[in-house]
């Protein structure tokens, strides 16, 4: 994370990136999923006595979605005050 | 009569969250900012416990009991189904949950329906919103209900009516102390799901003869035509087909960007900060008890190997009620009963902020609201949460069809009705009231009437129609519709100016 010091419109920027760094990793992963069960569906063979497709697809896609999670907080999330203005809601 | 031992875990339990609900009450009465407090807990969240909130919330009776049955039904193809909730856990956050935080704080936005109102000035849009909530809501409340009072009843041999008393008493009793008090107990649910889900996964292996064992007796069971079982394949042998396998990615993975239950959770923390710790924290826990307790209903056909008379929904109680001592067994359902509480209480006092702000503020105005004085104030919200809680015991104690029915399709509903009101309001500077009126209308409309006549395209969930009308629609009436002011454009596009 890093930490910054942005006006109003550079925080727009980068939480419209920090969105898209999202959307591919889901992606990312989506793909990955699909790509393992139609590669392996019809092999036969057995991972840990599971069937194979299953622990890559399933397993090794939770463990990519928490890999990716870490590394898209490392490398796109800004830390930032999430408050544009002092005491902005004490007018209401 | 005597006391079944099993239920002494789970009384302790109900006594610590009612306490927690006692606690927050009291906080309550020195607030400066009633509304602020009860309905988004000031916007006081840390990471861990906006993403346990998260996940509990999201994590119901379903993922615990019907879940589960149909993966022991079809095998290894029903965890494909449930899959897609590994991306559940960071997607919203990653890309609503900054800009909603940020806006909701520059607009003064309270509830989800709040920051639509300030992004669109509509108050068609708002009213319509706020009406879908609060039936989808209420629905799934009283299905919740029905869904947890069946399996206390299963498990203890108690009257479903006395179960479904004490457990949904005391959920909406502390649900009325407000959003902290949702926040807290849900932290406490999320932790006892997962150990629910541990202790039933080692009674699993350990009755059917550990994983190769389970495997072994698995391989003999269901045998397709090639003589491979059927429970080892991804469309279990063609009783799930792949488009039906693809549009779980949208029903249960991209599109749970729709929920408003997950959206006003980003309206409700402290820091960035925060939210990136509850994207890790979140991914890690709805991943492991979304593919666990999946994955735990397939291994048990290995322990269980006939259907049971009462249909799969049983296999659950079967597991807990024959494979476990009473006191593992009362640790354990109170997994369940802890995913039924922390998504009724979540509805729950979204439904009431639906009801006390929402909709006062539209058909009242904002003066009304904030010239009510403080204590008729609180005394309003928290009424309004016990009579909504009071209708769903009411409905969960005399189950009506068209209610239901409602819950049957309430998840898909809001997805296709708030997701791109939300998604496209806070991306696309082009959006306006009308696109967001035709999207609700046509997406919503478009669902229910394929849900209604049951009617299906090439096998795929009908999230499918709901969500692609939504677009299309929301597109063409943006269109046609006036541009948004300037001055909507400084406060929601600043970086386009």
């Amino acid at each position: 994370m890093k930490n910054m010091n942005l006006s109003y419109a550079q925080k727009f920027k980068a939480m419209n990136r920090e969105a898209l760094a999202t959307l591919v990793l889901a992606v990312i992963i989506a793909v990955f999923f699909w790509g393992a069960i139609f590669a392996l569906k019809d092999s036969g063979e057995f991972l840990f006595s599971m069937p194979a497709w299953f622990v890559v697809s399933c397993i090794g896609g939770y463990a990519l979605s928490v890999i990716g999670v870490i590394i898209v907080v490392r490398l796109f999330m800004a830390d930032f005050p999430l408050d544009d203005r002092e005491d902005p809601e004490d007018e209401r | 009569m005597s006391v079944n031992p099993v239920v002494i875990p789970v009384a302790i339990f109900l006594a610590v969250l009612l306490a927690i609900g006692v606690w927050c009450n009291r906080s309550l009465r020195r607030s400066k900012n009633f509304q602020r407090d009860y309905f988004i807990a000031n916007r006081s969240l840390g990471g861990v416990v906006l993403a346990l909130t998260l996940v509990a919330t999201y994590g119901s009776v379903s993922s615990f009991v019907s879940g589960p049955g149909v993966a022991w039904n079809v095998g290894f193809g029903w965890v494909v189904f449930a899959a897609p909730q590994i991306i559940t856990g960071f997607f919203i956050l990653g890309i609503l949950g900054k800009k909603m935080a940020v806006l909701a704080r520059r607009t003064g936005s309270l509830t989800v329906i709040d920051l639509i109102d300030a992004r669109y000035h509509s108050k068609s849009v708002a009213v319509l919103l706020a009406l879908v909530l609060i039936i989808f809501f209420t629905a799934t409340v009283v299905g919740q209900f029905i869904g947890g009072a069946q399996i206390f009843a299963a498990i203890t041999g108690y009257d479903y009516k006395i179960g479904l008393l004490i457990f949904a008493v005391v959920t909406v009793i502390y649900t009325s102390s407000g959003f902290k008090a949702v926040v807290l107990t849900d932290a406490v649910c999320a932790i006892l799901m997962l150990t629910g889900m541990f202790t039933l996964g080692w009674s699993v292996l350990e009755a059917g003869g550990g994983l190769s064992g389970i495997m072994q007796t698995l391989s003999q069971t269901n045998l397709g035509d090639d003589g491979i079982s059927n429970l080892f394949k991804p469309d279990a042998g063609g009783s799930l087909p792949y488009t039906l396998l693809f549009s779980a990615w949208l029903l249960v993975g991209f599109c749970t960007l729709g929920l408003p239950q997950s959206m006003v959770r980003c309206m409700s923390y402290k820091s960035s900060r925060n939210l990136s710790t509850a994207m890790i924290v979140a991914t890690v826990v709805c991943g492991a008890l979304m593919i666990g307790m999946t994955l735990l209903g397939v291994l048990s056909r290995g322990v269980i190997l006939d259907k049971p008379a009462n249909g799969t929904d049983a296999v659950i109680p079967l597991l807990i009620v024959n494979y476990m001592s009473p006191v593992m067994a009362g640790i354990t359902i109170i997994g369940p009963l802890a995913a039924t509480m922390s998504t009724v209480s979540s509805l729950l006092i979204s439904a009431a902020s639906a009801v006390a702000r929402d909709l006062v503020r539209q058909v009242r105005g904002d003066a009304y609201l904030s010239s009510m004085a403080p204590a008729a104030s609180r005394h309003f919200a928290i009424g309004v949460t016990l009579v909504l809680g009071a209708v769903s015991i009411l409905l969960a104690l005399y189950p009506q069809d068209i209610v239901v029915w409602v819950n049957m399709f309430a998840f898909g509903g809001l997805e296709s009705a708030f997701m791109w009101p939300v998604v496209l309001g806070l991306f696309w500077s082009g959006m306006n009231a009308r696109g967001a009126l035709w999207g609700i209308v046509a997406g919503l409309g478009l669902y229910t009437l394929c849900m209604a006549t049951g009617f299906k395209f090439m096998a795929f969930h009908n999230i499918i129609i709901g969500t692609a009308a939504g677009l299309v629609f929301s597109v063409i009436g943006a269109k046609l519709g006036q541009q948004p002011s300037q001055q909507i454009k400084e406060i929601f596009f600043p970086e386009k100016i």
